[in-house]
């Protein structure tokens, strides 16, 4: 638990892009979700910090965590980070008859990612959440 | 974005002119060729169009008659049903309605398309498409509806009916021109074919678009003068040269002269004026002459011939009985009357006359009376032929002509004998009159016909061989002549379209430039992790055979765009397109209808689009047609407030329209989510789900304002949408919605629709939120919110039906 999400994001950018020289021992589809299950848990800690700091005992369900964050980060934060971590969810999970997720597909999340960490570590803000949902 | 560039392009280009490097000539040749401003139909004159709903009825998927409510104002709604439901029914019956017309009639199945444009499972609906559209100032709702009188797809015709039925005529409605120029339609098959098909209809849609028209024409202007000029000097050349060839041909000085001018390395116009102007008054004097000789005319030999004949016989004939003897005979006859008559009265028988006694008996009666009838008949047969003779020699000397009047003063041999001819008149008689005549008229007519052979040769060298020749080469004069001024003309041209050229780039690039960018805003939003990037769109080739110019690279190589884009990406790239030229501040339409973009994208470029769509309809009405839920997954997550509409069919083409979600709903479905969760802490709960009912009510409010504003106070959507930007309170909301004026207070008409209803948004308000401990106390407000949402949409449709107040 005490792995920080950008170590995470770090390990998923590696899996995505090797070093150059060395030669990937993974295939790329595996790759590629492995990646996407790294950046969800980054997304994951990194919303969990946020709500330590609003209030101790958050609820655990993902999605109410991230519509309710749209009232303290605002909304354009909420709604990215309610994207993306969709879309990381999807390409975590095996679905029979469907191709898995492209490294290149995965790598353009991991940007976003890496601006909702920054966003999150800014402090909650409460008072002007109302005027958030104007916009 | 503005498309109104302060100064005209006709200003501009004048400007430019004035102060360019080039040659006074050029510059004047300009100044006469740049074309007059042309007045343009001012789009947007009827103000902003947007749809109320769709109708079909037989149409294609939809069998009995199905609408499409669209909700007021601006805003996204995504039409959402599974392959074959009739969504694209809908997309097609409203591009039909409007334009008459539909994208698939010209596609390359289009004879199939065409056949089945009739619903197979409803023959007993008559086929109907219809749009019920805002129009105005007023927002009136004006109905444009297509029915059939064929079985052929074109054998429509379009009714507009005003709100009161009566009927308008569509171009008031809509302009025809602007329909064409900022489509508001983005059919399917467009989608994929945008690139290679129609980016030059693109071109040509922009160059209106952005009012380059005047540069085209221009530039064809400019263009003909330089074709023109070449076609003048390659027609006096080749003309130049034939004339050389034949002139050398000719056996005369002046053809040598005129072939001398002609063959130095600039011929010599005034030379071969001066020719001719030589020649003509002297030649002409003789050629009239020729010309009277040539068709000189002398005695008829035949008549001549004839006369003669007759007059010989007569003569003859005169010779025989001649005058004298006729006298005596009648003479004689008188006596031999007088003699018998004395021999009947006296009865005697001696001659008076002698003397001799018995001779005058009767025997000798009788012989005297048969030799009186052979002396009478004798003495008129010699009066006839002396008449004869008279009448035959009058006849010949009718014959005989005088000697013309232009021959008078010759002494040519041809007057001699014409002379020699006229002397035939004086001669009387009647053998000498018709030998000379006949030696005369074979002299004259033999003289005659040589002078005739002799100028018809002479007028056949002047007129056949010279003649031809001045007048070609007085013709010839004035095309080199014209030449000449076609070289230097044909010079300048050249020169001036070279400094144009570049000029017309550059000022329709600078025009096009704010559509530009907005393709690549577009583009990097749909396509933002793509390897694929779009840079300058520009307009390339010639005006009016131009297409749309894209710079498109892979990984930084260019690469022409259909080639290495995806589907999604052509998709996407037909969308970067399209928007610009269908949002562009002068467009009528406020609204947009693009069938399944959603197709073959990727989830980035679904969250791209949606992004996109939403940022469009800010300001317009935008209808999505999508099978595909990922665009509503997209905008669910990114909470972007869209109305759902399920379209579903049954069987037999029954189809049917349902609100699945809206943002009212969207802000509903929201807070009832958190508000079951048992797991949130209180203070969360507190804070968070009066500001999700807030947003409910709002978004109510909105929608019921935009619909009463309109259909109540007659106002237009540019003002309606005036009047709703400036809202901040959800009291002024409800006040707006409910009465149509947000300065009013709003308890009353709040508590009469929801008793209570004024407490919550209180609430809402205040910030000083009753607490919210339990799920119950959370789940108790979402419900309430609901209700008071309903009753606050109702109340704009029960006033209109005459309902409740």
């Amino acid at each position: 638990m005490s792995t920080s999400p950008e170590i995470l994001v770090k390990a998923a950018d590696r899996l995505l892009l090797p070093a150059p020289g060395t030669v990937p021992t993974l295939g790329p589809g595996l790759r590629a979700r492995a990646a996407a299950v790294l950046l969800r848990m980054a997304l994951d800690r990194a919303l969990d910090g946020y709500w330590q700091r609003v209030t101790p005992s958050m609820t655990r369900i993902g999605k109410h965590r991230m519509l309710c964050l749209e009232w303290y980060a605002g909304h354009d934060t909420a709604r990215r980070c309610r994207t993306t971590w969709s879309a990381l969810s999807t390409a975590c999970h095996y679905r029979a008859g469907e191709l898995p997720p492209t490294t290149a597909e995965i790598r353009t999340r991991l940007p976003e990612v890496t601006t909702l960490l920054a966003a999150l570590r800014e402090r909650p803000d409460t008072v002007s959440a109302a005027s958030a949902a104007d916009t | 974005m503005t498309d109104q560039s302060p100064a005209s392009l006709r200003d501009l280009l004048v400007d430019r002119l004035h102060y360019s490097d080039l040659a006074p000539p050029v510059r004047e040749l300009l100044r006469e060729l740049v074309p007059e401003e042309q007045a343009r139909s001012g789009g947007g004159r009827v103000g902003p169009v947007q749809l109320r709903s769709i109708t079909a009825a037989g149409w294609r998927g939809i069998g009995p008659r199905t609408t499409l409510e669209l909700p007021p104002g601006p805003g996204l709604v995504i039409v959402a049903g599974p392959n074959g439901s009739g969504k694209s029914s809908f997309a097609e019956a409203a591009e039909t309605a409007l334009t008459g017309r539909n994208s698939r009639w010209d596609g390359r199945r289009a004879t199939d398309w065409q056949k089945g444009w009739r619903n197979l499972h409803s023959p007993d609906v008559t086929p109907e498409v219809s749009l019920v559209l805002s129009v105005g100032e007023r927002g009136e709702a004006v109905t444009v509806r297509r029915t059939w009188h064929g079985t052929k797809v074109d054998e429509a015709r379009t009714r507009v009916e005003g709100p009161d039925g009566s009927e308008r005529k569509l171009e008031e409605v809509v302009d025809a021109e602007a329909l064409d120029l900022s489509r508001p339609f983005l059919p399917y098959s467009e989608l994929g074919s945008m690139i290679n098909g129609t980016l030059g209809g693109l071109h040509d849609a922009f160059f209106k678009l952005l009012g380059l028209e005047l540069l085209a024409e221009f530039d064809a202007r400019v263009k003909d003068t330089v074709s023109g000029c070449k076609q003048t000097v390659e027609h006096t050349d080749a003309l130049t040269a034939r004339l050389l060839d034949e002139l050398g041909t000719l056996d005369d000085p002046r053809a040598r002269e005129a072939a001398q001018a002609l063959s130095t390395a600039k011929p010599d116009v005034g030379r071969v004026r001066a020719l001719l102007a030589r020649r003509a008054p002297a030649a002409e004097a003789e050629l009239g002459r020729l010309r009277q000789q040539a068709t000189l005319a002398g005695p008829d030999p035949a008549e001549v011939g004839g006369a003669v004949a007759r007059l010989r016989e007569a003569a003859a004939g005169a010779e025989e009985a001649r005058y004298g003897s006729a006298e005596e005979a009648r003479r004689l006859a008188g006596l031999l009357e007088a003699a018998i008559e004395h021999q009947r009265r006296s009865r005697g028988t001696d001659c008076p006359v002698c003397g001799a006694e018995d001779r005058l008996d009767r025997a000798w009666a009788e012989q005297a009376r048969r030799e009186v009838e052979r002396l009478q008949t004798a003495a008129a047969d010699a009066e006839a032929a002396r008449q004869k003779v008279a009448v035959s020699v009058r006849a010949v000397h009718d014959l005989v002509q005088p000697v013309p009047v232009w021959l008078r003063g010759e002494g040519s041999p041809l007057t001699a004998v014409w002379q020699e001819w006229a002397r035939c008149r004086d001669v009387a008689h009647p053998r000498e009159l018709a030998d000379r005549v006949e030696r005369a008229a074979a002299a004259l007519d033999d003289t005659c016909r040589q002078v005739r052979e002799e100028a018809a040769r002479r007028l056949a060298e002047h007129d056949g061989a010279w003649q031809p020749f001045a007048v070609r080469l007085a013709a010839w004069a004035d095309a080199a002549e014209a030449k000449e001024a076609a070289v230097d003309r044909g010079k300048h041209a050249r020169k001036a379209r070279t400094w144009l050229r570049p000029i017309i780039d550059e000022l329709r690039d600078e025009r096009l430039r704010p559509f530009a960018r907005r393709s690549q805003e577009v583009w990097r939003q749909l396509c933002e992790h793509s390897s694929v990037t779009l840079g300058s769109v520009t307009l390339g080739g010639t005006p009016g055979r131009g297409r749309v110019v894209l710079d498109v690279s892979v990984d930084d190589m260019s690469a022409p765009a259909y080639s290495v884009m995806s589907q999604g990406e052509l998709h996407s790239l037909a969308l970067s397109l399209f928007l610009p030229r269908a949002t562009h501040a002068a467009s009528p339409f406020g609204f947009l209808v693009i069938d399944d973009p959603v197709q073959s994208m990727d989830p980035e470029k679904v969250e791209g689009l949606a992004r996109v769509l939403d940022a469009c309809a800010r300001d317009r009405q935008v209808i999505v047609f999508t099978h595909d839920t990922r665009l509503q997954q997209a905008v669910a997550h990114l909470g972007i407030k869209a109305t759902v509409l399920g379209v579903s069919r049954q069987t037999d083409s029954v189809v049917g329209v349902e609100t699945l979600t809206d943002p009212v709903e969207q802000a509903l479905g929201e807070a009832r989510a958190v508000s079951l969760d048992p797991g949130l802490p209180q203070d969360v709960a507190d804070h968070v789900l009066p500001a999700m009912c807030r947003v409910a009510v709002e978004a109510a409010c909105l929608e019921t304002a935009r619909r009463r504003l309109r259909d109540e106070k007659g106002l237009g959507l540019r003002a309606v949408e005036e009047r709703v930007e400036c809202l901040d309170r959800t009291k002024s909301y409800a006040a707006l919605a409910l009465l149509g004026d947000e300065q009013q207070h709003a308890r009353a008409a709040v508590e009469w629709i929801c008793p209570g209803g004024w407490a919550l948004i209180e609430v809402f308000n205040s910030g000083a939120h009753t607490p919210l401990p339990t799920v119950d106390d959370r789940k108790d407000l979402v419900r309430r919110t609901r209700k008071l949402a309903t009753a606050i949409r109702g109340s704009a449709r029960a006033q209109l039906t005459g309902g409740a107040r």
